[in-house]
């Protein structure tokens, strides 16, 4: 302790780490940690350049001390809790928007930088980013880091990340993609030799700490509409997504279900209470004069294919059953969802109140989120049904928006745990058990894969020979496995 | 360590529980630019220092992984109690009342003050003012000119509080002018105490039942039917924490001097006859906006004084960033409460007014010496003022 203290004091300002019982005890949860279960680190450091993360990396790998980075702390799934002790590094203070590259449209930032820092930026610079449904003070490198289920990754495609700069305990300060030839170019994800971001995407901070990010951005157009369509169900919903994504007719759309619409309400008021509809026994059908589901789209370009766009979107919807609901009719009916989703999509801005308010009303346990085909998609929503009438108590819901071309769907069925943690403990861990082999179990039998980790090694052992050539990469950055021990992943 | 656990109910231990970290409560959100709101966060970047970091804390304290101690307690007397926190939180309420509740577990564990608050504490025990010096007499501002103004049958009971009784004199006679002005009948009392506020940021309980009960009915033996503030702290603990300290409601009816002022606009009552060629920037209080709601009050009124200019800061409204003045942080903390009042005086002459105003006398005083500190250049009144020099 005496020798970390004194190490990390040589290489940090005295006023940016600390050894304080206060700050130890501040950083040992999150709100996935369990009651009791906090674990508070060694250390806290801020470090403040990709030097100064390097110099405490060194330090760690040293004395054998695990280390926790956070990028700017918003989670809400254990991902950044120093389950292992050791020093939390903290980017916070490496806040930068370094550059916004409107030839090459890229911005470059660095992983305190948040999404409303972002968005703002890109605003005023008539461009928007990925949005996932996360706070908007969270980070977009860290967000994008862990595959992103970001809402304008249909037309595109999921993976926002091209160029990074990740510090390693053994390999020093890497820039991968097209950085890694020149400190100034941040275009391209790579070139002429393998992709090394995608090495360290999804790797949770076990290979190495990212500490610059060049990111897709995105051009506001002349037009920017919100279509909003109900379905009642999810199949005709699936088939009008895959059709207006592969007509290349809408930019991105996602379909959330009515509980989840309904929520969205909460968010203009402060109210803790989930609404009363919300609660009904039978979660597969919505209220009177609520639709099962909405599907939202986001549409931009020139006003006039804007407006063609639109009309085949309404057609195609209006083909499958679905409903056209009228900007300013959503707006009367459903003022709460109408006011988020048009934040979300048209102003490409996380709303205020954003998701987060949910969480007011209840305890949010990440729940299934996995990827699959168009035409799992339908089974895993079965499945996915069948298991919540047997095991779940209401809320649940879930939400789909398709990937790359409709190549493949992102689905997300979400719990919410209502009342006080100490009485809802028991419920908790029999959710938690069923998530624990839940995703071996979609596999298998619906070949939907984990969308982002859980703590699960068995499911990183399902990989073979792909586990263990990272597992080798792993020894040969981290070998004395100081990095994000706690992850459970290596 | 256990039997110093903190005590939180199982609501409110469920809703720390929900804190997902996402920094709101330190860098507000869109509407804010997220530049830092929080006055705590701007004495230190780490996570700990925010509203969020002191909710885990609240939260391990209860598990009793932490104990009590003078690092907590410098932690959490930072806190202005201005409220930024918890109107940019999406997910939890009541988080400057749950650092209140922090600070009653040190003073249960015997955990000292700080030098600063200690005295305060003296001073409010003997002198029923948080101050020390000449505070014997309540109404040495008031002239004897004034004097016979006060009415035997009032209307309006005028609780100066004690900033504007001892320091931020000027205001108190301002209104007394203002009411003089306007023909309504009013009363005073040399035998008002404090508010009771200091108790409430010190962690203490039981001493506020014994201060609210004097002050109501001191009021309520004058037979006014409305006390009025020119104190937002004041008016604040008298709307917001009397009814729970004496388990009634209050029989007048509180009112800041803005929302009374602005009822004589509505009713047409209010005529400025002086012209000004000020241009105005006007700092939201954090009591008085966050805390009361009231922001449009001022601004309606102000509005009305003829050629005067209103600006306002990026930061103001619900958003408005604290003065430093609060939560006895400068006498716990006089640096840190100068810096925030200076980084206050840079946010408003970054808007180039020829005044800066508020309707606060513990702003008022907060912003001259902050900005005198700060090097910046720029005047502060208080609204009583500006409104009876242009009355």
């Amino acid at each position: 302790m005496e020798t970390l203290f004194k190490a990390l004091c040589s290489v940090l300002p005295p006023e940016r780490v600390s050894f304080s019982d206060v700050d130890l005890a501040a950083y040992s949860a999150d709100s996935a940690t369990p009651p009791g279960a906090s674990a508070c680190p060694l250390a806290v450091a801020l470090p403040q350049s990709p030097e100064e993360v390097l110099h405490i990396l060194q330090i760690a790998d040293r004395l054998r001390v695990p280390v926790t980075p956070l990028a700017r702390g918003s989670n809400i799934a254990g991902l950044a809790v120093p389950i292992q002790g050791g020093v939390v590094i903290d980017l916070r203070l490496m806040n930068r928007i370094i550059e916004i590259n409107e030839d090459s449209a890229y911005a470059l930032v660095e992983p305190g930088v948040t999404f409303h820092e972002l968005s703002r930026a890109l605003s005023e610079k008539g461009f928007f980013c990925h949005l996932p449904t996360a706070s908007g003070g969270s980070s977009p490198l860290a967000n994008y880091l862990m595959r992103p289920s970001g809402n304008y990754s249909a037309r595109w495609d999921p993976d926002p990340l091209l160029s990074l700069e990740v510090v390693t305990p053994r390999a020093g300060i890497i820039r991968t993609g097209s950085a890694a030839f020149d400190s100034r170019l941040w275009r391209a994800r790579y070139h002429c030799f393998p992709d090394l971001t995608g090495l360290f995407a999804c790797s949770y901070g076990t290979l190495g700490i990212v500490t610059k990010a060049s990111v897709k951005i995105f051009k506001r157009c002349e037009e920017e509409r919100l279509l909003l369509i109900g379905f009642e169900s999810l199949p005709p919903a699936l088939e009008y997504m895959e059709r207006i994504i592969r007509g290349n007719l809408v930019e991105s759309v996602t379909f959330w279900t009515w509980g989840w619409n309904l929520f969205h309400e909460m968010m203009l008021s402060k109210q803790s209470q989930m609404p009363q509809e919300i609660l009904k026994p039978d979660q597969k059908s919505p209220p009177e004069g609520v639709p099962f589901g909405i599907a939202s789209a986001r549409l931009n370009g020139y006003k006039e294919v804007v407006e063609a766009q639109q009309e085949v979107c309404i057609k195609i919807a209006r083909e499958l059953g679905g409903e056209y609901l009228e900007n300013d009719l959503a707006k009367e009916h459903f003022p709460g969802c109408y006011n988020y989703l048009h934040s979300y999509f048209v102003k490409g801005i996380l709303p205020k109140p954003g998701e987060e308010s949910q969480i007011r009303a209840g305890l949010h346990l990440p729940g299934c989120l996995v990827s699959a085909g168009p035409s799992q998609i339908l089974e895993i929503e079965k499945y996915m049904w069948e298991l919540a009438k047997r095991e779940f108590e209401p809320p649940y819901f879930y939400r789909v928006l398709p990937y790359s071309h409709a190549r493949e769907f992102f689905f997300a069925f979400v719990v919410y745990v209502r009342g006080d943690i100490a009485d809802q403990l028991p419920y908790i861990r029999k959710l938690r058990g069923i998530y624990g082999s839940l995703y071996s179990e979609l596999l298998k039998k619906l070949g939907a894969v984990m969308f982002r980790y859980r703590k699960d090694p068995g499911f990183f052992a399902l990989t073979g020979n792909y586990g263990q050539l990272l597992r080798r990469i792993k020894q040969l950055v981290d070998p004395n496995n100081i990095m994000n021990p706690g992850m459970l992943l290596f | 360590m256990s039997e110093n656990r903190l005590h939180l109910s199982k609501t409110l231990y469920t809703a720390i529980h929900k804190c997902i970290r996402c920094g709101q409560c330190a860098y507000g959100t869109q509407e804010a630019g997220y530049q830092p709101i929080c006055p705590i966060h701007m004495a230190r970047p780490f996570f700990t220092n925010t509203a969020g970091g002191i909710m885990q804390l609240a939260r391990v304290a209860h598990e009793g992984k932490l104990a009590p101690s003078k690092s907590l307690r410098d932690l959490l007397y930072l806190c202005t109690g201005c409220e930024a926190c918890e109107a940019n939180c999406s997910v939890i309420t009541g988080q400057v009342g749950i650092i209140n509740m922090l600070k009653k577990w040190l003073n249960t564990n015997s955990v000292p003050y700080l030098k600063g608050h200690q005295s305060v504490l003296n001073n409010l025990l003997k002198n029923k003012v948080p101050y020390a010096g000449r505070v014997e007499n309540r109404l040495e501002w008031l002239t004897a000119e004034m004097k016979k103004e006060i009415s035997s049958s009032p209307h309006v009971f005028y609780f100066v509080g004690c900033a504007s009784s001892f320091k931020e004199t000027e205001m108190a006679v301002s209104l007394a002018n203002i009411l003089k002005k306007l023909d309504v009948p009013f009363s005073l009392s040399g035998d008002e105490w404090c508010c009771g506020a200091p108790f409430n940021y010190l962690g203490l309980g039981k001493e506020c039942k014994d201060w609210a009960s004097h002050n109501v009915e001191l009021i309520e033996n004058s037979g006014a039917s409305i006390a009025l503030f020119t104190c937002p702290t004041c008016s604040m603990i008298f709307k917001k924490n009397y009814p729970s300290w004496l388990g009634r409601g209050l029989p007048f009816k509180a009112m800041h001097v803005t929302e009374f002022l602005d009822s004589f606009v509505g009713e047409g009552r209010l005529k400025f006859t002086h012209k000004t060629e000020k241009s105005v920037i006007y700092h939201d209080p954090c009591h008085l906006g966050r805390g009361q709601n009231i922001y449009d009050a001022p601004r309606r009124v102000l509005s009305q004084i003829p050629g005067l200019e209103m600006k306002e800061f990026a930061l103001n409204r619900e958003n408005s960033f604290c003065c430093g003045g609060g939560g006895l942080l400068p006498a716990g903390f006089p640096r840190v409460a100068d810096q925030l009042a200076g980084h206050r005086s840079v946010q408003a002459s970054e808007k180039k007014p020829s005044l800066m105003v508020s309707s606060c006398p513990g702003c008022k005083e907060n912003l001259k010496l902050g900005a005198k500190r700060a090097k910046i250049r720029i005047k502060v009144k208080d609204f009583t003022e500006l409104v009876n020099e242009s009355l």
